[in-house]
């Protein structure tokens, strides 16, 4: 990692696999065997990884200010990304390796390779009009995949909300508190992808190590 | 653990994403320079504190971040009803709420 050049156009993506401290008090780190590869649950560093915050006219703003009917956030990202925007809560969309989770009735997360996300920033910013918000954070937010059989039982300690496979199918995006945390939870197809604050990276790397200690967790980094 | 509907996500969530945020529906006043002291003191401190249902502000803090209304018991804690800020509450179980407040 330390020879490897910065990507990130804020701040160089954060080493899961080095950090020694926690901020947990329960957990001493110290204490929990080497990690080893037969694990079962597999944690992963999306680090190439890019973030926008996506802003605009819901349903109920468009109402208000007399816009009902017209699309501009729907097309803007379709001219962008060829990407339909989810409208309904919780769903997310996803084209080649951009997808946009839904976050909150007028927010949307947008979420693809951090080097061609500067550009599409730009190109939304172009593309849009009237009300709208397009904030770059790929440095304010870590994208990290949780796999493996025993990661559901992972996350279950750690979550309140309930990920059966009915209430929370593939392809459901849903922010919600993690350990103490809040992180926005996806059921992707191969596992959980999960996105947090870079600055709690370190206490979920603990917490993530001490839960997944009975069964063995194993550390990958994908581009 | 129980179980708040948020009106935005459309679905149950657990109540330790969600947070009080006081009384709803206050309105402020519509020229603050022209209005008494007693008016002004009663919008900015006086909050009703009803035995019964309680029309309240809530948020999802922890996940969508959006806020909402409430109607919630005070006696049992139960929760009658959310419904949006836009929404008119009118609908929502008026007459039982004006007969069971302003009491103190």
């Amino acid at each position: 990692m330390s020879n490897k050049s910065i990507k990130y156009s804020v701040m160089p993506p954060i080493d899961i696999s080095v950090a020694r401290t926690s901020s947990v008090s329960m957990c001493n780190l110290d204490n929990i065997p080497v990690l080893n590869n037969k694990a079962s649950v597999e944690l992963i560093n999306f680090e190439d990884s890019g973030c926008l915050i996506l802003r605009g006219e819901s349903t109920a703003d468009k109402i208000r200010n007399g816009r009902h009917g017209e699309d501009n956030l729907e097309s803007g990202l379709r001219a962008c990304l060829s990407i339909d925007l989810p409208i309904d809560p919780l769903t997310c969309s996803q084209r080649d390796d951009f997808s946009v989770w839904w976050v909150g009735p007028n927010e949307w997360r947008v979420i693809g390779p951090a080097a061609k996300c500067k550009d599409i920033e730009f190109k939304l910013r172009r593309q849009l009009r009237d009300e709208f918000a397009v904030v770059n954070v790929t440095g304010g937010f870590i994208h990290l995949g949780l796999r493996g059989a025993n990661a559901e039982i992972v996350i279950r300690k750690s979550c309140p909300y309930n990920i059966n496979t009915e209430n929370f199918p593939i392809g459901k995006v849903v922010s919600t508190r993690f350990a103490k945390t809040q992180v926005i939870l996806k059921n992707a197809q191969e596992g959980f992808e999960f996105l947090c604050r870079r600055s709690y990276a370190d206490y979920l790397w603990a917490w993530l190590r001490d839960a997944s200690n009975e069964f063995g967790l194993k550390i990958s980094t994908r581009k | 653990m129980f179980l708040i509907f948020c009106p935005h996500c459309r679905e149950y969530r657990s109540e330790e994403e969600f947070h009080y945020q006081g009384e709803a529906h206050l309105v402020r006043p519509q020229d603050p320079r022209s209005c008494s002291d007693e008016e002004w003191g009663n919008y900015l401190y006086f909050r009703i504190n009803p035995r019964g249902l309680h029309k309240e502000m809530w948020s999802h803090s922890m996940g969508c971040g959006r806020f909402f209304n409430v109607v919630r018991n005070t006696e049992t804690y139960e929760i009658e009803s959310t419904y949006l800020l836009e929404e008119n509450s009118k609908d929502q179980k008026s007459k039982e709420i004006k007969s069971g407040n302003r009491t103190t």
